[in-house]
């Protein structure tokens, strides 16, 4: 192709750059991947875990402090019980006093030890109590050890009294100190029962948290993965727009579809190769139609020369002139059908022009012309004078014209009516191009954008007319929708919005 | 050749009819000449022709229509098809129905005058 390169060069470019400013939008967002995002998931569930095992051994230390403690306040207690049975016996039989004197003095000891814990449990005037009572019973004891050496000196009346005081006072030692333990015992129980539920409470909240950090981790996966399942889908349909960021940060998913966009490039590279062989196939199908275009004149003119070569001088001047005329016309002609095919398959994809649909829909109805004459098809032409001109590319829209029009007079091998109609409805041009020919099976009607599905026999159809199509519409922002039913005709509507973007 | 051979050409290409008519009615062919295929067929009731000349991509009827009814018609008549292009469908359909020759756009109507000599004899022999 000798078309001028700057002209070849300059669309290309443009997708280019509009590839460029895409990865660029990619790029500049903030990192934050789907591994950091994990990561941090398990940095904090893991100091959640640390934080309850560290509290959990905490609290392990402190229930082994109350056994003890408890373990000692029974001991305490168990001295005095043991005291008072030998103070008893005492009272009984005279004997053991020094045996009771040294339970006291350990039970001292031991609370002399137990002091700290002693006043967190029982309140001061208690211990004040306890204390006093202890000291009060060791001292009634030593004074009876110092009259035991002369029992007789000690009165009956006043060894009495000093009986009830000891009674009073051990009884009161037990009371506090049984009181204590109790306390603690209860205290010990409620500690466990808390311990229960926030061992519980912790399990669940892990729980959440890992089910919450695993629904959070796959939902951002997912639904990443589904995002490009769209991409594919719509790339697949022809729609080659770049992919542009659709969240606030850069994750994995980003190189992807940095490499998506660079495959879209070579895919429109290709797409605009396709679309031009398409249009050579076109003009293969239209071969007949052009060779006759052509030969007709060729033909009249060889008539022509041939009649003037053998009688020139027979001839005046005038019959001379209205030959030359002729000629003239028919040379015309033929280079009007060259000129329009040359404009049909020249290469300039990208280029979006004001154009008029109806002269678009005029040229192609040209082309086919001669066609729908052959196949005795009845043309049923309805264009809107009023319509508004549109932003399109005028050849890539011959192209889709084409394809519906051959498949229509494919259908219609019989004869039929072809029927073209272009108005405005809302914001959008619309053209109905209907035939009465054989229709589309249900069944093949969903499939017939799709890239190489053809019900033409092999080496008649390529598959490619209507997934071509469908990708110019695409890149007009418009649709192009089928109706059929088998055996009773195809209707094929595009939509083109009057109003869109400078260039595409 | 004891009468006039008698031609009746049929092509939607006006030029091509009146070339061949100034051609061939100089070369001492009486020569009939009809843009519309309906047109003709109706003259073809009333009159038996020696050689027809027809095109092919017609509006209906086409020249192979005409062609088939010809030779249905009359054994007395030759056909001569042009074409500006066919498919070799149409080309052995024609030779099948019965084209005395076919002849491809551009031609030269030297070729064409002594086609119809030929023709003419042909069809003569026959009667």
């Amino acid at each position: 192709m000798n078309t001028d390169p700057s002209e070849i060069r300059s669309p290309s470019h443009f997708t280019f750059e509009q590839a460029e400013k895409a990865k660029k939008a990619l790029l500049e967002r903030p990192k934050f991947t789907i591994r950091l995002r994990i990561i941090l998931v398990f940095l904090i569930t893991f100091a959640l875990t640390c934080g309850i095992i560290i509290s959990a051994m905490v609290f392990i230390s402190n229930l082994a402090k109350q056994q003890e403690f408890l373990e000692k306040a029974v001991d305490f207690e168990f001295e005095i019980q043991q005291a008072r049975r030998y103070e008893k016996d005492y009272f009984l039989y005279g004997t053991n006093l020094y045996d009771a004197l040294n339970n006291v003095h350990s039970a001292e000891n031991m609370k002399n030890s137990l002091e700290d814990k002693l006043r967190l449990i029982i309140s001061e005037q208690e211990y004040k109590d306890l204390t006093y009572n202890l000291n009060r019973y060791k001292e009634l004891l030593e004074t009876l050890q110092s009259f035991s050496s002369s029992p007789d000196s000690l009165q009956r009346k006043e060894r009495f009294s000093v009986e009830s005081e000891i009674r009073n006072h051990g009884a009161a030692i037990l009371i506090i100190a049984s009181n204590a333990i109790e306390q603690e015992r209860l205290r010990m129980h409620s500690w466990l029962n808390t311990s229960m539920i926030i061992a519980i409470s912790a399990l669940l909240f892990i729980l959440i948290i890992g089910i919450m950090q695993t629904t959070y981790v796959s939902y951002q996966i997912n639904q990443s993965y589904s995002r490009f399942e769209e991409y594919t889908k719509r790339i697949a349909k022809g729609d080659f727009s770049f992919i542009s960021p659709a969240r606030k940060y850069r994750d994995e998913f980003t190189n992807l579809a940095i490499a998506i966009n660079g495959m879209l490039l070579e895919l429109k590279d290709r797409e605009e190769q396709l679309l031009q062989s398409r249009k050579m196939a076109a003009v293969g199908t239209l071969t007949a139609g052009i060779a006759h275009e052509l030969n007709n004149p060729l033909n009249n003119i060889s008539l022509i020369t041939e009649s003037m070569i053998d009688e020139f001088d027979q001839w005046d001047k005038n019959e001379k002139m209205k030959m030359l005329k002729d000629i003239f016309t028919q040379v015309e002609r033929a280079s009007a059908t060259v000129a329009n095919l040359l404009d049909f398959t020249r290469r300039d994809e990208s280029f979006f022009n004001r154009i008029s649909i109806n002269d678009v829909l005029n040229k192609t109805l040209n082309f086919v012309a001669n066609e729908i004459h052959i196949n005795k098809i009845q043309l049923n032409k309805e264009l809107s004078s009023n319509l508004p001109g549109i932003n399109g590319n005028q050849h890539n829209l011959q192209q889709v014209f084409l394809n519906i029009f051959l498949n229509s007079i494919q259908a219609m091998p019989d004869g039929g009516t072809l029927s073209v109609k272009s108005y405005v409805e809302n914001d959008n041009i619309r053209i109905d191009i209907s035939d009465t020919g054989v229709g589309i099976a249900p069944e093949n009607l969903e499939k017939i954008f799709d890239p190489f599905f053809t019900t033409k026999k092999v080496g008649e159809g390529t598959g490619l007319g209507l997934s071509v199509s469908y990708g110019i519409i695409n890149q007009h922002h418009g649709q192009i929708l089928v109706e059929s039913k088998l055996g009773n005709g195809c209707l094929f509507t595009i939509e083109l919005p009057i109003s869109q973007g400078e260039q595409v | 050749m004891d009468r006039l051979i008698e031609v009746l050409v049929l092509d939607d290409e006006i030029i091509v009819c009146e070339r061949l008519k100034d051609y061939l009615g100089k070369k001492e062919i009486s020569v009939e000449i009809f843009t519309e295929s309906q047109k003709a067929l109706e003259r073809l009731k009333e009159k038996t022709f020696d050689v027809i000349i027809t095109d092919v991509k017609m509006q209906a009827p086409t020249g192979i229509d005409v062609l088939t009814i010809v030779k249905k018609e009359s054994y007395k008549t030759e056909v001569i098809v042009i074409t500006g292009y066919s498919s070799i469908e149409t080309l052995r359909q024609a030779e099948f129905i019965g084209a005395f020759q076919f002849i491809a756009k551009p031609f030269q109507m030297s070729d064409i005058y002594h086609l119809v000599k030929k023709a003419a004899k042909k069809a003569r022999s026959r009667s």
